[in-house]
């Protein structure tokens, strides 16, 4: 390693550590988002020095892009109820709902612990040979794709893909039942308030990430990419669209868009029941059919991952009324309640 | 000295003094954010440093890549940032105004609800 790089990397793990220590102890709602995004991209930055850019494509996009999006949007909601500002008891916490001392120091102490095991057992490990690399090289002839990630994330371990796709799945089912409504976005084309700056970004980047996130899909099999990474890019132009409002925000009465939904989920079980016949096992693809199947699959999970992560961002659910069952139960375990009552007394 | 020679120094030097002039820009951007009074400030300083910060780097870059594919994708990733860093600061300081945050008017002054709601940023 050069010095150069030693230098870099130490100061990715400095930062690291810094943007997550202060992360834990802000106790202000916004400056923990903005602290989490920077860490999502810090973190980013430190698997590309690690040589893994497939999670590094997946961190900024998913990790610091999305989650950040959903995290402000969220916020939002909330500013929107209860009001902004130091006093507001939701976004800037005076410690006063804390648990004891004695607790935190167990809490962190059990922690500290823990990583300390996990460093010790890591480097403990690293002097034995890793088998694990030599046997998927070895066998990565076998999954149909060339590009080890994604052989092992559909093939060797695809039951695995199979639930995180399912997880995603049942967050938008969740926040389908939340619903109150999408709320309204920008203005749409020929409106009297609507932003031609905004419109001319979207008229050019929309079709440069729809490019890109195809191809991020097709390339998947052979270098980094794949179907998370290529549907969080395809869901950005999609919250711009909404954003800009030249699309409407897809909702759950759309028929097109509850299929877009289930389709990822849907054909990749289908696909793993129809290779039962021939080969006798759940999503074991017979030979020469791996890489169609791998391909299609993936195709159908960036367009169910874009379309979720779009609602998530368009659907964040309002923010409940205060609910006076919850304060007769536990009169300090309501504080949304009590910071809506607050808002409405004063 | 050959002349291929001279010239990869020549482009070497060159890109170095254009990488280290954009980290300048991201440098004082970052300045600027944290020492200027208000939001619209405080963008002005952050944009300039997203543009022309990048661009300079972009530019370095290219110099050192000799793949032409690669520079024209350095090339356009720079396009891409600098049109939503652009939009960005565009809607930002249209949807603040539309909030009723009024821009600082005198050097050393401020305006009422700026502080206020700026600060807290």
């Amino acid at each position: 390693m050069t010095a150069l790089g030693f230098l870099l990397d130490a100061a990715v793990v400095l930062l690291l550590v810094g943007l997550a220590t202060r992360l834990l102890l802000t106790r202000h709602l916004f400056e923990a988002i903005v602290l989490f995004v920077s860490y999502g991209l810090t973190l980013s930055l430190a698997w590309v020095r690690l040589g893994a850019p497939n999670i590094a494509l997946a961190e900024a996009a998913l990790g610091a892009g999305v989650t950040g999006a959903l995290f402000l949007n969220t916020y939002q909601r909330l500013t929107e109820r209860i009001g902004d500002g130091p006093k507001s008891p939701l976004l800037e916490d005076d410690g006063s709902r804390d648990p004891p001392a004695w607790f935190k120091g167990v809490l962190g102490g059990g922690v500290l612990l823990l990583v300390l095991g996990a460093g010790w057992a890591l480097l403990g490990a690293g002097r034995r040979p890793a088998f694990l690399p030599h046997e998927i090289a070895a066998r990565l002839p076998e999954t149909g794709v060339q590009n080890p990630v994604t052989g092992v994330l559909l093939n060797f371990r695809g039951y695995d893909t199979l639930l995180e796709i399912a997880v995603l799945v049942a967050a938008m089912a969740g926040v389908w039942s939340l619903d109150r409504g999408s709320r309204r976005f920008g203005r749409a084309r020929g409106e009297p308030d609507e932003d031609p700056v905004l419109h001319a970004l979207t008229r050019f980047a929309v079709p440069v990430t729809v490019v890109t996130a195809v191809y991020l899909t097709w390339v998947g099999s052979t270098e980094p990419g794949g179907a998370f990474q290529a549907g969080s890019l395809l869901a950005g132009a999609g919250v711009l669209l909404t954003v800009a409002g030249v699309l409407p925000p897809p909702t759950a009465a759309s028929r097109p868009v509850r299929a877009m939904v289930a389709g990822g989920m849907a054909g990749f079980i289908l696909a793993g029941i129809a290779v039962l016949p021939l080969t006798g096992q759940f999503l074991h693809y017979p030979e020469g059919w791996a890489y169609p199947m791998i391909l299609g699959i993936e195709a159908l999970l960036t367009v169910s991952i874009a379309v979720v992560l779009v609602e998530l961002f368009v659907d964040v659910p309002a923010v409940p009324e205060p609910d006076p069952a919850l304060e007769s139960v536990d009169p300090s375990g309501d504080p949304l309640g009590r910071a809506l009552r607050g808002k409405e007394g004063s | 000295m050959p002349a291929d020679l001279t010239l990869t120094l020549v482009m070497e030097v060159a890109s170095g003094i254009l990488i280290v002039a954009g980290c300048l820009f991201f440098l004082a951007g970052t300045v600027g954010l944290l020492r200027f009074p208000d939001l619209y400030c405080r963008l002005h300083a952050l944009t300039k440093a997203d543009t022309l910060g990048l661009g300079l780097i972009v530019a370095g870059l290219v110099l050192q890549n000799p793949v032409w594919p690669a520079r024209l994708q350095l090339v356009l990733i720079w396009i891409l940032a600098l049109s939503a860093a652009a939009t960005v600061c565009h809607l930002l300081a249209r949807s603040s105004l539309a909030a009723g945050i009024e821009p600082i008017r005198e050097p050393g002054g401020s305006s009422a609800g700026v502080t206020s709601a700026g600060e807290d940023r």
